[in-house]
């Protein structure tokens, strides 16, 4: 629905072009001195497809792990009553607070303790971790906006909470949980520092690294960094515009309740 | 040679009681007679990944049962990403360190070489590497890595075209050098080209600018036998920072980083100077075709007392992981890079300086120019050194950096440098 | 918290036991167990960490007891990151709110080119802050990037200026590239907020005669409080775990004018190998933002309760 008019959409207009000339600025900086042969040797360099599909790897997991888990608790916190139920989902809150520099040693640690040094179970569990407190709290909000008739009429049918939760929460907090998806993707695709610390055998490198990896490569030749840098960003771009509709944010303004 | 043979008996007395010893010594970290396929990992931020695949391909082929997977980063993410693995247990087999203070920290994680290379190398396998190398690869007379690459650093790269289209001679003290860059960017020229965004590189041009300000100050004060706040060392941070104020590096050098911003306005033929060590005789071989377009040439520091001396110390060392399950193919890849066919490979990749004792020369064609260039900083490494390059303390090390990133900035003066870099050296 | 009543109007026993359904605790245990190994362990080892001195490499430590979180209250280098985290902080969040509610506001809406300029700023989020930092860095080159040519083109050269090596401007720099960066999250979490105000209000208060500019202020702002405050925690939470743009573009320097403690932190740890201390401002951090979105929660929920 508009709301405001001509003017307003000028002045907005004329600053999204100033936002788009670093856009502007990266792929022509990628066409440099060699032009199209920058993105050819890239892609000939062989590592970058692999690069890629692992992010994928490591992403889709990481996705289907968060959304699981806080789908989970999110019900019991928002529908089910148990004793101390404010406490403990403050207290998994507080991990939102939590940067990840501050705990990097640690991980370490538990790395070597679990053995799972070079693997993806390395940056996975703890991209988990990190962030699935922001999925427990647009889930919880999101459950608690659904009518409790539902879950009351499901009661005296007889249903099982487990029931519920599938046939009645996840469908109904569907553009939340899509919400979830889609942010944890974004966050874990561009996650640079623990992928840089714990993954380096050249099998589980993600594509954020490839800035890192690519100045070693192409040293001195600038141009081809960036025509690398333009592909590892192409799949989440591509991404973005082809579902957009479905970004709608707005479990996000609901939070402060 | 007339003992081969006699020689021969004893290096093999030696390496079995070596491996007896080592058997008796139990453990994780004692050598296993490999009979299987190993794979091995490597991990540096040098040399140049081409390089790097050249030396796996060669090795692999002289040792085919043992696979190396070789990871690259850039220096600075090198040094975080090596540390943590190290300490979460997931280091790799073999791993570049640099002398000074970085060797003394991870010291205690490296395997000693003296035994480990004794039996596996033979007793004389120390012969192989110039005693200063060796040198810079202990602590406390424990050789723990085996050298490779030697180069000058704190020196000037020159590019005479641009100098001769000027009428500028190449300057030996810092007023001329000021002269001549007032000159160069009324011409449009940048002048010194410092990627000041590096703490090493001011460390470079730091170190090599006191010893001649005030010769011999810093070196006392790295030892441990005189202190950073000298008056001559003061005078040398007062001098190093007029250098930002007056002209002489190019704008925004606070923001430019040697690799590649710095790199590329000289590369490219646009700065008259650019600081960097003789490592970038790389450039020959990396950026062939855009250096031959001007001449180039070397030139040690101008200050106030004259051409500094440059400061010299070999690239890295190979050290081997103490944690390793495959201690003896590491080691077999650390002698095949730093003394092996491996070196040769690293010297015509980036036309280094060898560390082993007959002194090997890169065996590609280069251009004339890169001749007299080398040329040139054989004649810098010979008359004019004054010793060598990194801090041993990473903790001065570290103040010493962020003391010059502060004069560079100007929020700071020479004399407080000097204070901040003492306190740090003080609390050890 | 949850507007829905908690005792539904039932009569009997049976129907609210199911609420009291003891599988709770397998819906809550994957998430209490990730966050006690992942999360809850690693805090407590980092504080842990944090009284001793450490190199963080070999196994030598030396019990120091609180010096190093006296250290992160009292050291200059320590305290220059707050101030820089609260000027980082201030522009960028009033920035991002302001610009983005204003740009949601002129963007709602159909249209081509309302959704392509949606479009447009949304991008700079989905991409990796490692690529902008290196993006940037070179655009804002003073003697060769974009930023300083297209200036001179336009004949204003004297604005060119080295942006990020100046330690006087360089946090207002990485300020406005980490603006350039979430704008596009704020304008969309607005955007969807905004489509909840019925249009009734909206047609309403234009045939009533308000212009634009009351309408904005007037109706919409208010409206919109809960999600000013959702934001602003999040913004906040943001700003004080922000690393990787400052990181790639200015490491922190020059002189320590971008240093955030995330930065610091890094520093300390991984090239003073002072882990120890590493750990405590980390501690330190989380504390802060704990008890900064426990005021801000409490805030809003005063807020809502006026209404």
């Amino acid at each position: 629905m508009k709301i405001l008019g001509r003017p307003s959409l000028l002045i907005a207009s004329t600053l999204a072009i100033v936002w788009f000339l670093p856009l502007i600025a990266l792929l022509a900086r990628s066409l440099d001195r060699a032009g199209f042969e920058n993105y050819a040797a890239v892609l000939q360099g062989g590592d970058i497809l692999r690069n890629l599909m692992n992010s994928a790897i490591i992403t889709l997991i990481t996705v289907f792990g968060v959304v699981a888990i806080s789908a989970l608790a999110a019900f019991a916190f928002s529908i089910l009553r148990f004793p101390g139920r404010n406490v403990i989902y403050g207290i998994l809150l507080t991990g939102l607070m939590l940067p990840a520099g501050a705990i990097l040693v640690p991980f370490a640690q538990l790395n070597q303790a679990f053995a799972w040094g070079n693997t993806y179970a390395a940056v996975i569990f703890p991209y988990i971790a990190l962030f699935f407190p922001l999925g427990l709290l647009l889930l919880k909000n999101a459950f608690d906006g659904l009518p409790h008739e539902l879950f009351e009429a499901a009661a005296i049918d007889g249903g099982g909470v487990w029931r519920m939760f599938v046939s009645i929460a996840l469908p109904l907090g569907g553009p939340a949980v899509a919400l979830v998806a889609l942010w944890t993707f974004l966050s874990t695709w561009n996650e640079f520092l623990l992928a840089l610390l714990f993954l380096h055998d050249p099998a589980v490198k993600p594509v954020s690294l490839v800035p890192f990896q690519f100045q070693q490569q192409y040293f001195v030749d600038v141009p081809k960094i960036f025509a690398a840098l333009v592909i590892s960003q192409l799949p989440v771009v591509l991404l973005y515009i082809f579902t957009q509709r479905r970004f709608n944010l707005g479990a996000l303004a609901g939070i402060g309740k | 040679m007339k003992f081969t043979a006699k020689r021969n008996l004893v290096c093999a007395v030696i390496a079995a009681t070596g491996l007896l010893l080592a058997g008796c010594a139990g453990g994780a970290s004692s050598p296993v007679a490999s009979s299987g396929p190993v794979t091995i990992t490597l991990e540096s931020w040098t040399p140049s990944q081409k390089v790097m695949d050249n030396i796996v391909a060669e090795f692999e082929k002289e040792n085919p049962n043992i696979t190396v997977k070789a990871t690259l980063l850039p220096y600075a993410d090198y040094v975080t990403a090596i540390k943590t693995e190290l300490a979460s247990g997931t280091g790799p087999d073999v791993f570049d360190l640099q002398t000074g203070g970085m060797l003394n920290e991870f010291a205690p994680l490296v395997t000693p070489l003296d035994k480990l290379a004794t039996s596996q190398l033979g007793a004389d396998w120390k012969s192989a590497y110039k005693k200063s190398a060796l040198d810079q690869s202990s602590v406390d007379g424990a050789v723990y890595g085996l050298p490779h690459g030697f180069q000058p650093a704190g020196l000037l790269w020159v590019n005479k075209t641009l100098l001769d289209a000027n009428g500028i001679k190449i300057p030996t003290t810092i007023g001329e050098l000021v002269t001549a860059s007032q000159k160069l960017r009324a011409a449009g020229v940048v002048p010194v080209a410092i990627g000041a965004k590096d703490d090493w590189m001011l460390i470079d041009i730091f170190s090599s600018m006191s010893n001649a300000i005030a010769p011999g100050d810093q070196y006392k004060a790295m030892d441990g036998k005189g202190s950073w706040d000298t008056p001559g060392l003061v005078k040398a941070f007062n001098e190093f920072a007029s250098m930002f104020k007056t002209g002489v590096a190019q704008d925004g050098a606070a923001g430019a980083a040697t690799y590649t911003d710095t790199y590329d306005l000289y590369a490219d033929g646009k700065a008259a100077f650019f600081t960097n060590g003789g490592w970038n005789q790389d450039m020959f071989v990396g950026a062939a075709d855009r250096i031959g377009k001007f001449d180039s040439a070397v030139t040690l520091m101008p200050t106030s007392a004259g051409p500094a001396p440059v400061i010299a110390g070999i690239s890295a060392l190979l050290a081997v992981n103490g944690k390793s399950k495959n201690q003896e193919a590491a080691l077999k890849l650390a002698q095949f890079m730093s003394s092996g066919p491996g070196q040769q490979i690293v010297m015509d990749g980036s036309l280094d300086f060898s560390v082993t004792s007959t002194d090997l020369v890169p065996s590609v064609k280069v251009s004339a120019n890169a001749s007299t260039v080398r040329t040139a900083l054989t004649a810098m490494l010979k008359d004019n050194l004054a010793g060598y390059r990194e801090v041993p303390n990473a903790a001065v090390k570290a103040a010493l950096g962020q003391a010059l990133l502060k004069l560079v900035a100007g929020t700071i003066d020479g004399a407080g440098a000097a204070a901040e870099v003492q306190a740090a050296a003080k609390a050890g | 918290m949850s507007k829905t009543s908690s005792r539904p109007a039932t009569s009997g026993h049976r129907r609210t036991d199911w609420r009291a359904s003891p599988a709770a605790i397998l819906f809550v245990l994957p998430c209490a167990a990730v966050f006690a190994v992942f999360l809850a362990y690693p805090l407590f080892r980092n504080a842990y960490i944090a009284l001793f001195n450490w190199n963080g490499l070999t196994a030598a430590t030396k019990w120091v007891g609180l010096d190093n979180f006296v250290w992160v209250f009292t050291s200059p280098v320590v305290l220059d990151t707050a101030r820089n985290t609260l000027v980082f902080g201030i522009i960028t969040i009033a920035l991002q709110l302001g610009g983005g509610f204003l740009l949601a506001v002129a963007l709602a809406g159909n249209g081509r080119i309302r959704q392509v300029g949606r479009t447009i700023f949304f991008i700079p989020v989905v991409l990796t802050p490692v690529v902008v930092g290196f993006l940037f860095s070179k655009i804002l080159e003073p003697n060769d990037g974009e930023l300083a040519r297209g200036l001179n083109a336009l004949g204003l050269g004297a604005l060119v200026h080295p942006w990020l090596a100046d330690p006087n401007t360089a946090l207002v720099t990485v300020s406005l590239v980490n603006v350039w960066l979430w704008i596009g999250f704020s304008m969309s979490v607005y955007l969807s907020a905004l489509t909840g105000v019925p249009t009734e209000l909206i047609e309403a208060a234009k045939l009533d005669g308000t212009n634009s500019r009351q309408l904005v202020w007037h109706v919409l702002v208010p409206y919109l409080r809960p999600t000013h405050f959702a934001l602003l925690t999040l913004s906040v939470i943001g700003t004080l775990k922000t690393f990787d743009i400052v990181y790639v573009l200015t490491k922190g320097g020059p002189s320590g004018s971008t240093e955030l403690p995330t930065t610091l932190l890094f520093r300390v740890g991984f090239d003073e190998y002072k882990q120890g201390r590493a750990s405590a401002i980390g501690t330190v951090l989380f504390v802060v933002a704990l008890v900064l979105t426990i005021i801000n929660l409490r805030i809003a929920n005063r807020a809502e309760k006026t209404e």
